[in-house]
């Protein structure tokens, strides 16, 4: 009797299985509109976490882009090699002297992986997307600074007026946020829809992408028209790549040892340095350009409103330990606020605030703190001097923190930390008001993302600091064209933000891609997030 | 084994826990350049930790916070749950009636969830986590206990005493909770038990404040972190949190009337 219920339950089970797969099938939001091949070489490619959406126009992580920057082609491209900006789209453009014009040449014979033909009023329907209202674009439409509007000339002929100079709009153009894509396809879904059915013109046409599972994208058979660093991969060309999901840092080496990714973005540096003795998989450190790990010192909240204090907190970092124990020496130690690979970064700032105890010792006796009563710590009224730290869990930054704790302990000074497990804790404990330092920071080639953090409005200016001086240069750098100008005005920027002491640099941040056995040709564009996946191939059998 | 024996045993593995620290051999929070994620050995009989910390001295501060944590929790719990349990289970019916329903809504919610959901509404830290812990597990505490207290309502000794006009209060302290006792005792370990788990499984999620302070939680992270290569790390804080579980346990199964 009791098998029988057994059995009943079984199959009530499996009928209800079999219910959920068919609904499933019915009412998968992705079914591709890409004809079907069998591919000869398929890896999976291991992501790191799961984007909150995967609209390249919309949304603005990083991961998103690692999969289009294959599946869309930008205007311009950087070449991976030199940074320097090479046709894409577009073959040829002009920018007016007074920077408020910029006048694009677009390739002939590109074509949509939907069939329909790439021209002027493809970009002009992108440029109207990005910049509607209704699209929310939390990432594009910064990128375009002070784009006005565009003029179509004629089919391969298009330009984009400013309102003001902006001169890392050829840098905005050349990331995968303004990629552009089919306006047949952006016409037929919605904006939420669109994200499930992409229809670029690059090396790889977008198949499915399944919430929580996969993303798939395929090999364009058509393409032709990339940028002179996209070479013939041949017959060993990787034809199809499957995107997968991994969150949990300490899964990612496991997922890549068992063979069930190819290349695995984003090791745990103990993993990766591991992974290096053993010579199995392949370890590619790719520094990201951008600002490095980077703490913001309060500077209205005593006792980080003294300089001194800021100075002594960044004389008594020991970054090189920090760098070798944590991040397993994979890193380069920051001095200021720009990573080494971004561009217009100065090695000026490099050496400014050695490790030095003892200098970070005389700056607080000199600015009047004691220890009268002996416990280590230098005495704030009744209590100790204590730094309050807000800590996001990501990016090895609690770690770091505690290693910070533990060498400030050295210089007398108390550090508290407090953990923001997500951006909206981060985002409160600011508001709160009650911080001293907060870790956070941003990612890009052109430094123009400093003015979100330096400028004496910005919104991520949780330096509370404000200088009319900083100000005049960020906002020139911004406006001039010549590349030595935005140099000599960059160069002073970071000499200043680090006289001031308003950032503890820690190191430059590296993405440790893991690759496994029989992959060749993984290489990242400039930003150093992205792959350009067009020429990786498998190794020869 | 009696009641004062098993009583006796609680106290010495709890103040064990909390003697530990004194004894630890080294400064929970020194890291040590260069000998990071070592393995066990005469010096450090754990290991290290990622940071060069000793994984040992870490182990015995940790016990004192999570234990910290789960009996504060425990208390809060059994407090609450039986003054609300023994409440449904002696008054009138539609007082029982009111608070039922409300003890089932907080059932249908894992408890490990309403913990998280707490910790959103009043911060992160030590205190945070005891309350969390504490309030997750008040409604099946108050469900045993008005159950058990239900129990012992029907036997006819309640009866005779109230029939021979015994205040309700006296019932109470004198019949219905002594008698509810052995159940609630037992159950009493279960609710340290998971106390205890849910604790460290928010330190885990890096929700107990400071990264620093040890706690067997966050130390379980730390060591997931490193556990390709160094799973001491992570080992001796979960070994001891199994033992504490079992040890819960076993004090609480033994029955205080043989």
């Amino acid at each position: 009797m009791r098998d029988v219920r057994r059995i009943g339950h079984y199959l009530r089970s499996a009928g209800i299985g079999v219910a959920l797969l068919v609904l499933t099938a019915c009412g998968s939001p992705t079914t591709a509109d890409v004809p079907q091949s069998t591919p000869q070489h398929r890896i999976v490619y291991g992501l790191t976490f799961e984007p909150s959406g995967f609209d390249p126009h919309i949304n603005s992580s990083s991961e998103l882009g690692i999969p289009l920057r294959s599946v869309y082609d930008t205007l311009i491209y950087r070449d991976p090699a030199d940074g320097r900006f090479v046709g894409g789209l577009a073959e040829a453009w002009e920018v007016t002297s007074d920077g408020l014009v910029y006048s694009f040449r677009l390739k002939q014979g590109v074509v949509f992986h939907d069939g329909t033909p790439f021209n002027a009023q493809a970009v002009g329907a992108n440029l109207d997307r990005i910049t509607s209202p209704e699209t929310l674009s939390q990432k594009a439409l910064f990128l375009l600074g002070t784009y006005q509007r565009y003029e179509i000339i004629d089919d391969y002929n298009i330009r984009l007026i400013l309102s003001e100079p902006y001169s890392p709009l050829l840098d905005s153009l050349s990331q995968v946020y303004l990629g552009i894509a089919s306006p047949t396809a952006l016409n037929q879904y919605s904006a939420e829809r669109y994200q499930f059915h992409q229809v670029g013109t690059g090396p790889f046409e977008f198949v499915e992408y399944l919430p929580g599972d996969r993303l798939v994208i395929r090999r364009n058979p058509d393409y032709a028209w990339g940028p002179a660093f996209y070479t013939s991969p041949g017959d060993l060309a990787v034809d199809e790549i499957e995107f997968r999901f991994y969150s949990d840092p300490a899964a990612r080496a496991i997922a890549l040892e068992s063979g069930d990714v190819q290349i695995m973005g984003e090791l745990l540096p103990t993993d990766a340095r591991a992974f290096t003795g053993e010579g199995i998989f392949t370890i590619n450190p790719t520094g990201i350009a951008g600002q490095p790990l980077q703490f913001m010192m309060n500077t209205t909240l005593y006792p980080t409103n003294s300089l001194s204090v800021r100075r002594a907190l960044l004389f008594g970092t020991n970054r090189e330990t920090i760098v070798d124990t944590i991040f397993q020496r994979f890193s380069r130690v920051a001095w200021g606020p720009l990573a080494a690979n971004t561009a217009f970064y100065t090695d000026q700032v490099v050496g400014a605030y050695p490790y030095d105890p003892i200098q970070a010792r005389t700056l607080l006796e000199q600015e009047g703190f004691i220890d009268a009563d002996n416990n280590g710590y230098y005495d704030v009224g009744e209590g100790d001097l204590e730094i309050h730290m807000i800590v996001p869990t990501w990016g090895m930054i609690p770690e770091v923190a505690q290693l910070l704790a533990e060498q400030w302990r050295a210089i007398g000074i108390r550090a508290v930390l407090e953990i923001a497990p997500t951006r909206a804790f981060v985002v409160d404990a600011v508001q709160e008001g009650e911080y001293h330092l907060v870790a956070f920071y941003s990612f890009g080639v052109d430094p123009s993302f400093l003015n979100d953090y330096f400028l004496s409005d910005a919104s991520l200016n949780w330096m509370n600091y404000e200088n009319p001086d900083l100000d005049t240069l960020l906002l020139d750098a911004v406006r001039q064209n010549d590349p030595s100008a935005r140099a000599a005005d960059y160069t002073q920027a970071q000499r200043l933000i680090m006289e001031q002491a308003l950032i503890l640099p820690i190191r430059d941040y590296v993405n440790l891609n893991g690759i496994g056995q029989g992959i060749d040709s993984l290489i990242f564009d400039v930003y150093g997030w992205f792959p350009l996946l067009h020429n990786l191939t498998v190794s020869a059998p | 084994m009696s009641a004062a024996k098993r009583l006796f045993l609680l106290a010495l593995a709890i103040s064990l826990i909390y003697l530990l620290p004194s004894f630890a051999p080294d400064d929970p929070y020194r890291a040590e350049t260069g000998v990071q994620l070592q393995p066990p050995s005469m010096e450090h009989p754990f290991g290290t930790d990622l940071l060069g910390r000793d994984v040992l001295s870490r182990t015995m501060h940790g016990g004192a916070r999570s234990v910290r944590i789960a009996l504060m929790g425990t208390a809060i719990a059994l407090i609450s749950g039986i003054m609300i349990g023994a409440a449904a289970a002696s008054s009138p019916r539609w007082v029982d009636r009111l608070i039922s329903p409300i003890i089932d809504t907080f059932l249908a919610l894992p408890g490990f969830v309403l913990a998280l959901v707490m910790i959103t509404l009043i911060g992160t830290g030590e205190t945070a986590i005891m309350f969390a812990v504490g309030i997750a597990q008040i409604a099946p505490t108050a469900r045993v206990a008005r159950a058990a207290v239900l129990t012992v309502r029907s036997q006819g000794y309640v009866d005779a005493a109230k029939q021979l006009g015994a205040p309700p209060m006296w019932i109470m302290t004198r019949h219905l909770l002594p008698n509810s006792a052995p159940t609630l005792t037992a159950y009493a370990g279960v609710v340290f038990s998971y106390a205890l788990l849910n604790g460290a499984a928010l330190a885990f999620l890096g929700l107990g404040g400071d990264p620093s302070v040890p706690d067997w939680g966050a130390m379980l992270y730390e060591g997931r972190i490193a556990f390709r290569s160094a799973p001491w790390v992570a080992f001796f804080p979960g070994a001891a949190i199994t033992a504490v579980i079992l040890l819960a346990g076993w004090v609480a199964r033994l029955n205080p009337r043989k």
